[in-house]
């Protein structure tokens, strides 16, 4: 323990920690996931200068598109795989080691959760389920690339038990065909119940609770996996998957996949079909052709130009998942604060869970208010484009667009949090079950909650956020003048999805501005 | 009237930030008075600047145990006796200070440390 740590605990109590502790977390703590931020809000000034240049940025970028009438070029991508040592890295070996260590990730964490220490701070499950994992993949996701996919422990164990029971390994089949109708709704409704267990769920920082859920979707997944088919349950049932999926969509790299030797191939009428990384689903297609493997080094964002396979469903699923991270920040403002504590006054009738109630009513209605007001975007769009697009096709093909301000706002609401609240990891990886373990001698490390200033993730948070609206507006715009040949045409057809984005980004702007209250 | 305001709202707790003398300028003292283990309506913020000394005196009129969250100080308050919590703010960020009980409904923190940037 270094001087500074020890002078911040200049209190005799130290013993009572972790009996503290343990009475800290018996009281329910409304708000994101897991773990306190301590945010300083932003300062006004810093507030007015991200507000002007959202504006003047939407205004030149929009200047710059009129006057340029160049259609659209692919942008430049980069096979990476050209380099023996990329190969060597993303071959057979490397990500079979990949997949071993997250099965025994998810493994640790089960059994943590369920035999361990059920304090959450002394039990890896929640650490490593709400920090690392759901922040950490996102992170990675939208700027590495889809690394989940590759990962995923699910897929791993049902792969592994495919190989294994079935000889030969032939049946990629569906035992029941995907309903066409229904989309990707069952993702999305998971998501939902996903976002209420991490914002609402008064049980999601105790271990064993977060451990049988993991069983639960376990079971669920393999279930769904083997009904309907694997990659068919990964990419219209697994919320985590698609979530991942799409803000992976922004990220500079893309794995992509040739079905040569596989009934994928076969389903297709023997054409090879190219997974482009949503769900890296045929392992022994990645396996067996190297050749036919490319890993894409391309520009950040271009990725959410590819709208060509936005559903309805799909796009309803983006908006969810914008809505319920912009919630996450809302439920931290005085603001929803006030709502909260009249609401709890006015409605006695609904007892001790009145809070539960309330904030899940407050979910749902946000996420019902993005959609409307998404909708009514798309009903202008395509009214400015004089029907030459439907309020639908427009809702789906601008609904990629709004990924990198929600990406943008993820940094902005999360990063502080990820680098303090994740150095609890350093403590759990000595210690993760609770029993007074030190495995690598760091069981006693205390967080250092001066890891990043105030001042570092204010300037950290504003540059992300303008940078994330610039990007957005500049895909609406490639996106419009790709729909539309007229390039006046296109311009008049953005000035929704314009007033928008900039309203989604001063929304961003108002709630990092906001003291955080717990 | 505004006498009777200020009581009204620090009824439950007093709060009085002081800076002592020119020597000791950077030292900021804290005093929280709570009375029945509550915590009031709408918490103080104790606004520092990084590298301040910062010290809180606590009182109260039933035995307690409060918690600084981000620094992770702890202290019980005995009743009728001045506890005080003395560090230096070396981080930014706001933290809540609360009192830990078991009742499980949820309590609003006593007052919020906010310590800013140079």
């Amino acid at each position: 323990m270094t001087p500074r740590l020890l002078r911040r605990r200049p209190c005799q109590r130290s013993g009572a920690f972790v009996a503290s502790l343990s009475v800290l977390f018996s009281r329910p703590a409304y708000g994101h996931g897991f773990g306190l931020r301590y945010d300083l809000p932003l300062p006004l000034v810093l507030w007015i200068i991200g507000a002007a240049s959202t504006v003047l940025l939407s205004f030149l970028i929009v200047a710059i598109a009129v006057r340029s009438n160049a259609s659209v070029e692919a942008p430049t991508q980069l096979n990476l795989l050209r380099w023996q040592i990329t190969n060597a890295v993303t071959g057979g070996k490397p990500r079979l080691i990949a997949r071993l260590l997250a099965v025994a990730a998810l493994i640790l964490i089960v059994v943590a959760g369920i035999i361990g220490d059920q304090t959450p701070t002394r039990n890896l499950a929640p650490t490593a389920i709400w920090i690392a994992w759901w922040v950490g993949f996102c992170y990675l996701s939208a700027f590495v690339g889809n690394v989940w996919s590759v990962v995923n422990p699910w897929a791993a164990i049902f792969d592994w038990c495919e190989q294994l029971l079935s000889k030969p390994p032939a049946s990629r089949r569906a035992r029941v065909n995907w309903p066409k109708s229904l989309g990707v709704w069952p993702a999305t409704a998971l998501f939902l119940v996903f976002a209420w267990l991490e914002l609402v769920w008064e049980g999601r920082s105790i271990p064993s609770q977060l451990a049988w859920l993991a069983i639960g979707f376990s079971v669920l997944t393999w279930t769904g996996m083997f009904v309907f088919g694997r990659s068919t349950w990964l990419t219209h049932a697994d919320p985590f998957a698609l979530a991942f999926g799409i803000l992976s969509k922004f990220a500079p790299t893309e794995i992509c996949v040739e079905h040569a030797g596989c009934d994928t191939r076969a389903a297709y009428g023997g054409t090879v079909v190219t997974d482009r990384g949503e769900a890296l689903d045929c392992d022994r297609c990645y396996r067996a052709a190297e050749s036919r493997r490319r890993w894409i080094l391309r520009p950040p964002g271009v990725g959410l130009l590819h709208t060509e396979n936005i559903s309805h469903s799909l796009m309803v699923f983006v908006i969810v998942m914008l809505s319920t991270v912009t919630f996450d920040g809302l439920m931290a403002t005085p603001f929803w604060q006030r709502i909260e504590d009249a609401l709890y006054v006015a409605l006695p009738a609904l007892g001790d869970s009145r809070l539960a109630i309330i904030n899940t009513l407050g979910l749902l209605s946000f996420c019902a208010l993005f959609i409307a007001v998404y909708r009514l975007v798309a009903t202008l769009i395509g009214h400015a484009s004089k029907k030459r697009m439907t309020p639908d096709a427009a809702s789906r093909a601008f609904v990629l667009t709004l990924v990198p301000i929600a990406i943008a706002y993820l940094i902005a609401h999360y990063l502080s949090y990820f680098l303090i609240q994740g150095q609890l990891l350093i403590r759990l990886a000595s210690d993760p079950f609770g029993f007074g373990w030190n495995i690598f001698g760091t069981a006693h490390f205390r967080p250092d909650i001066g890891i990043v200033g105030a001042r570092f993730v204010w300037y950290t948070s504003l540059l992300a956020i303008v940078i994330g609206h610039v990007a957005a507006v500049s895909l609406a715009h490639i996106i419009a003048l790709r729909s539309f040949d007229d390039p006046r045409l296109a311009i008049r057809s953005q000035i929704p999805m314009l007033v928008l984005m900039v309203a989604y980004t001063m929304m961003s702007l108002w709630i990092i501005a906001q003291p955080i209250v717990e | 009237m505004r006498f009777a305001y200020s009581r009204r709202t620090f009824l439950t707790a007093v709060l009085l930030v002081t800076a002592i003398g020119k020597v000791l300028a950077e030292d900021r003292i804290l005093e929280l008075a709570i009375h029945n283990a509550e915590s009031p309506a709408k918490p103080p913020v104790l606004s520092v600047l990084q590298n301040d000394q910062v010290v809180v005196r606590l009182t109260s009129d039933k035995p307690l145990h409060v918690h600084l969250h981000g620094y992770d100080i702890e202290s019980d308050v005995a009743p009728n006796l001045v506890t005080t919590l003395r560090f230096t703010a070396t981080a930014t960020g706001r933290s809540p200070i609360e009192i830990h009980s078991n009742e499980p409904r949820k309590q609003r923190p006593l007052a919020y440390l906010e310590v800013r940037p140079r």
